[in-house]
């Protein structure tokens, strides 16, 4: 009998050719089908954690955060928007239509909501800030905005460099424009519990409003300094600025100062305790009960500039050179 | 008449190549291995951009902080030193003692700021903390002062690459190792020392393997000419190349040599076949092995690396004259009966192994499915990432912004136009799209620095951290960063982006690659290209590789087909591949669970195991009765390549090991198959 015609054999040659084929075909789609770079969709999911998209990781420089009762927005460079609904454990990111930095947000309620920043753009958001329109059109002539507010759906004022400020009473459709009798760069702009508008700048400027934003009236601070913000207490202000430079005022005027740090101080925070944060260049982090004064100093890693801050129920969330961090309060030394 | 004088010619050919044989030249230059021209001239014409002109001495206290008496006594001491060192680009010297150091401040009227250091410093304890404050105010806490403050940097330029050997070893000489400050030099010149040192001992190392090997030969034929024919000729092989190579005179980057290792390996292969087989075997090598190699590293070459093609050329041709000039030799050796080996056969149907060999190439599939382009290994690809050196310098820059890991990235302004806010506005565009990729250390641009000096010009408020929109603004914040800085050239035309990675994964290294190619699709303001760092030229060889990997996979196997289709049976063809196919699949499994990825020096290694595993093949399948001499061939090359699996240089272990898994794995799957396929009869009985 020949070699071929053996019935094992003949069993094992057609098994032989079937492997072959086989072989061959997973081979071939293997190899069409192999992109080089695979690894990097591993790499980018072990490195997304909490987001879905590789787009989605916030980058580079966050200016502005803020928050109400379920939503929280953080605003930076490139028009980048993060939005959260869990107490910033995990974060989406917001369409904008513009590739300019925001500088300041604002959230009238979970989600009604304005952003503001350079070309003097404003965006206007009514999702939680999942999707953004554009309210004011950026132009290269236009200073940048620094700081947006709105009383309610219709009226708002946004500050920004050269003493600007653009003030709206029919939702944005129209935006008016007030210039301060100084030249300053205006940083912050708030509104104290008995309705009154603070806002404050370089070249210690500090302005107050009791009529929305139509009339200002100038504080005079005995002291040359830039203030960087303004928070408002239950009868009064505090202002940190330049140099660690940290005030209290009420509508009269100065109650008292500090020189707290080396470093400026560029945001500053009230806990639900009652403690005053204070956050700035370097990573710096100054603590203090109200009206005590007596402040700790820490430093968080990475030891860069912080921008803003915002508390969380377990822990506080800062933004910054750094993007968003989410520190644990226990983790902090306050 | 041809015959007769061929080997005459031959040797005299040898002699006079031997003759006029100078010492291979060691391309220093990584971009001499990119085979695309117009990236390779970039490589060179940006080459004073890059960091192989400079080093850097990383001085860490044993005290808590570097900013006491006795530690600033002798970093100044050391600054003063190498200042003076002829060779040393002076201008550009940077360290706390040196002028071009300065920290600025924004006070409540204006703004100051001085040299770090004074001119009237002299050493007590408050001027040393109020030199803490002033690093603290300036550009330089992370780049010449480590973030936990125990460091400092002298970073030390050369006015000519060459000198970058002979002064990197007297500053060697120079810097204070004790208790109290420990010292390390880090930069291109002081890496190729230490390369060169470990390249001695993996020489060593296979050299020492290879005497092993050549005893163990020498034990089982019991001839001292055996012995002595297996030391010099695949000596005589290598000299050959590298004197090709030397009279070609084009120099030799060691990402490469992987090639010549691979020659003696086939030099072996081919002196052991005739020694065992004298004086009639067959030709074993030639002439597929040698122009299978030679080709496939050929459309490697011409696609990736010029280099390889050239010493793959110089290997063929000397693997082949000294093949010739030995079978002369050979048949002057008396027949002698060798000891025999018994190898292990295990009889059982053929059905079975082939269900088994099955398993195994769907299981070494499934493992190498997660193969991928690029050297994940941590640092520099050519030394080991758990060598102490590596070990030692990643130690030193954690706590600093650089790392040992770059891609230098030159974005060029056609329009000389680095004072234009669009194209500053473009260039931070490409320094943001990268901030959030993984491994991503730090990045150094002008962007980044006029950003910063935005926002010191606003009395450092982070929310100015922006280009100016006028240009006169951006004139007088561009006029602040001083040339030595390396982010402009004089001519306003060239802003160097530096990104310095944690490690090295391929991912990064390809997204990096696609956001230049994406921004240069997307802006006319700037051309942006890859002109350096041991990195970047990482990330060109891979994306290279991607390109043409499958055109040189498609390639080989049509070599492989065309080599094999006319000598075989139909059905021995397809029992030959399918042996192939799962001894490549499962060693690029090995390979893929040991995290080694497709680079070119693996890809090399990869095309060379595969045509001498194929080749053991063929021979087993064609001739049963030589298992004795093949099993012995792969044993002498596996004691030999052993040596090079304790190599702490990439190629060199990378070639030891997919060599050695291929050689291994042909032994048992070839050696258990081919017996029963066939029905020859064993040599061992025969013997």
């Amino acid at each position: 009998m020949g070699k071929n015609h053996h019935p094992t054999k003949t069993i094992t040659n057609n098994f032989l050719s079937l492997s072959f084929c086989g072989s061959i075909i997973f081979l071939t789609t293997t190899f069409l089908l192999w992109n080089p770079h695979n690894d990097l969709q591993k790499t980018d999911f072990q490195s997304l954690k909490n987001s879905n998209t590789r787009t989605q990781l916030p980058r580079g420089t966050f200016f502005d955060i803020t928050k109400t009762e379920k939503t929280i927005v953080a605003v930076g460079e490139h028009g980048q928007v993060f939005y959260s609904r869990n107490e910033g454990k995990t974060w989406s990111k917001g369409e904008t239509p513009i590739d300019l930095s925001l500088t300041s947000v604002y959230l009238l309620n979970d989600n009604l909501g304005w952003a503001a920043g350079y070309d003097g753009v404003i965006l206007k958001t009514v999702d939680g800030g999942a999707n953004w329109e554009i309210l004011k059109n950026p132009s290269l002539l236009n200073p940048p905005l620094f700081s947006i507010w709105f009383k309610n759906e219709m009226t708002g004022l946004a500050v920004g460099a050269d003493s600007l400020i653009y003030r709206t009473i029919d939702g944005g459709i129209n935006w008016n424009l007030f210039k301060l009798d100084i030249q300053t760069h205006l940083y912050s702009l708030v509104e104290t519990n008995d309705g009154t508008l603070w806002v404050a700048g370089d070249n210690h400027a500090l302005f107050l409003s009791h009529d929305l934003g139509l009339t200002w009236k100038k504080i005079q601070p005995p002291f040359l300094t830039s203030f960087f913000k303004v928070i408002p207490l239950s009868d009064k202000v505090i202002t940190c600025g330049l140099r660690g430079r940290f005030s209290v005022w009420n509508s009269s005027g100065l109650i008292e100062t500090h020189i707290v740090s080396d470093e400026n101080i560029l945001s500053a925070l009230q806990l639900k305790n009652g403690q005053i944060i204070l956050a700035g260049q370097r990573g710096r982090i100054l603590s203090t009960p109200a009206n005590q004064w007596l402040f700790r100093a820490s430093k968080i890693p990475p030891e860069q500039d912080i921008s803003s801050l915002i508390e969380v129920s377990d822990a506080l969330i800062f933004v910054g050179e750094f993007g968003i961090i989410h520190i644990l309060k226990t983790d902090l030394e306050l | 008449m041809f015959k007769k004088f061929l080997p005459p010619s031959l040797l005299l050919l040898v002699c006079v190549i031997i003759l006029y044989f100078c010492p291979l030249q060691i391309e220093e230059n990584p971009a001499a291995l990119i085979s695309a021209k117009n990236i390779r001239e970039k490589f060179i014409q940006y080459k004073n951009f890059n960091h192989q002109k400079k080093i850097s001495i990383i001085l860490t206290s044993s005290q808590t902080d570097i900013f006491n008496p006795d530690f600033m006594k002798v970093l100044q001491k050391l600054t003063v030193d190498i200042f003076y060192l002829p060779g040393v680009d002076r201008a550009n010297i940077t360290s706390l003692f040196t002028n071009n150091t300065l920290f600025r401040d924004v006070i409540e009227d204006g703004f100051e700021g001085a040299v770090l250091i004074p001119k009237d410093f002299s050493y007590t304890d408050a001027e040393c903390a109020q030199v803490k404050k002033n690093v603290l105010k300036s550009p330089y806490l992370g780049k010449l002062v480590s973030y936990d403050y125990k460091s400092a940097v002298i970073s030390v330029p050369f006015i000519n690459t060459k000198d970058g050997l002979k002064l990197t070893q007297q500053i060697q000489s120079l810097v204070p190792n004790n208790n109290e400050i420990h010292s390390l030099v880090l930069g291109q010149a002081p890496f190729l020392i230490q390369l060169h040192n470990e390249f001695k001992r993996s020489l060593i190392a296979l050299f020492l393997s290879w005497l092993i090997g050549a005893v163990f030969l020498f034990i089982l034929t019991r001839r001292l000419t055996i012995f002595l024919i297996f030391l010099f000729v695949p000596l005589i092989t290598i000299v050959l190349q590298t004197a090709l190579i030397s009279l070609g005179t084009f120099p030799i980057h060691p990402q490469i040599f992987s090639i010549i290792i691979f020659t003696f390996i086939l030099s072996i292969f081919d002196t052991t076949w005739i020694i065992l087989n004298t004086p009639n075997s067959n030709i074993p090598i030639p002439p597929w092995t040698i122009l299978l190699s030679t080709i496939s590293l050929c459309f490697l070459g011409s696609l990736v690396s010029f280099q390889m093609t050239g010493l793959a050329l110089a290997g063929a041709i000397s693997l082949v004259i000294t093949h010739h000039l030995f079978l002369e030799i050979a048949a002057l050796l008396p027949k002698r009966q060798h000891a025999s080996w018994i190898w292990p056969i295990f009889s059982c149907p053929l059905w079975i192994k082939n269900v088994l060999l099955m398993i195994l190439l769907l299981s070494g599939l499934l493992c190498a499915s997660t193969i991928s382009i690029g050297n994940p290994a941590v640092g520099p690809s050519m030394l080991k990432e758990n060598f102490s050196y590596w070990n030692k310098q990643q130690l030193a820059t954690n706590h600093f912004a650089f790392s040992l890991n770059s891609i230098l990235v030159l974005a060029i302004s056609p329009d000389k136009n680095c004072t234009d806010p669009a194209t500053v506005s473009a260039l931070e565009r490409f320094h943001w799209s990268l901030t959030a990729l993984p491994s991503i250390k730090s990045i150094w641009s002008l962007a980044d620095a006029v950003k910063k000096l935005n926002a010191f010009f606003h009395e450092n408020n982070i929310k100015w951290q922006s280009i100016p929109r006028e240009k006169q603004t951006l004139i007088a914040t561009t006029n602040v960063i001083p040339l030595a800085s390396g982010l402009l050239n004089n001519e306003c035309s060239l802003m160097p982006v530096t990104i310095f990675l944690n490690n090295y994964p391929p991912a990064t290294l390809a997204e990096i690659y696609q956001t230049i190619k994406n921004l240069q699709a997307s802006n006319t303001l700037l051309s942006l290209e890859i002109i350096g760092g041991s990195a970047g030229l990482e990330a060109i060889l891979n994306e290279e590789l991607a390109k043409s990997i499958k055109i040189i996979g498609l390639i080989f196997f049509i070599i492989l087909y065309i080599s094999t289709g006319k000598t075989h049976l139909a059905q021995e063809r397809r029992a030959l591949y399918f042996l192939f196919f799962v001894i490549l699949s499962l060693t690029l499994g090995f390979l893929s669970l040991l995290q080694v990825h497709i680079s070119l020096s693996t890809l090399a290694a990869l095309i060379l195991s595969s045509n001498l595993c194929l080749q053991f093949l063929r021979i087993l399948q064609d001739k049963p009765q030589s298992k004795n001499e093949l099993g012995t061939i792969l044993i002498l090359i596996c004691i030999i390549l052993a040596g090079g699996l304790f190599s702490a240089i990439h190629f060199i272990y990378y070639t030891a090991l997919i060599t050695e898994s291929m050689l291994i794995l042909t032994g048992l799957v070839g050696f258990t198959y081919f017996p029963v396929t066939t029905n020859l009869p064993d040599s061992s009985a025969e013997t």
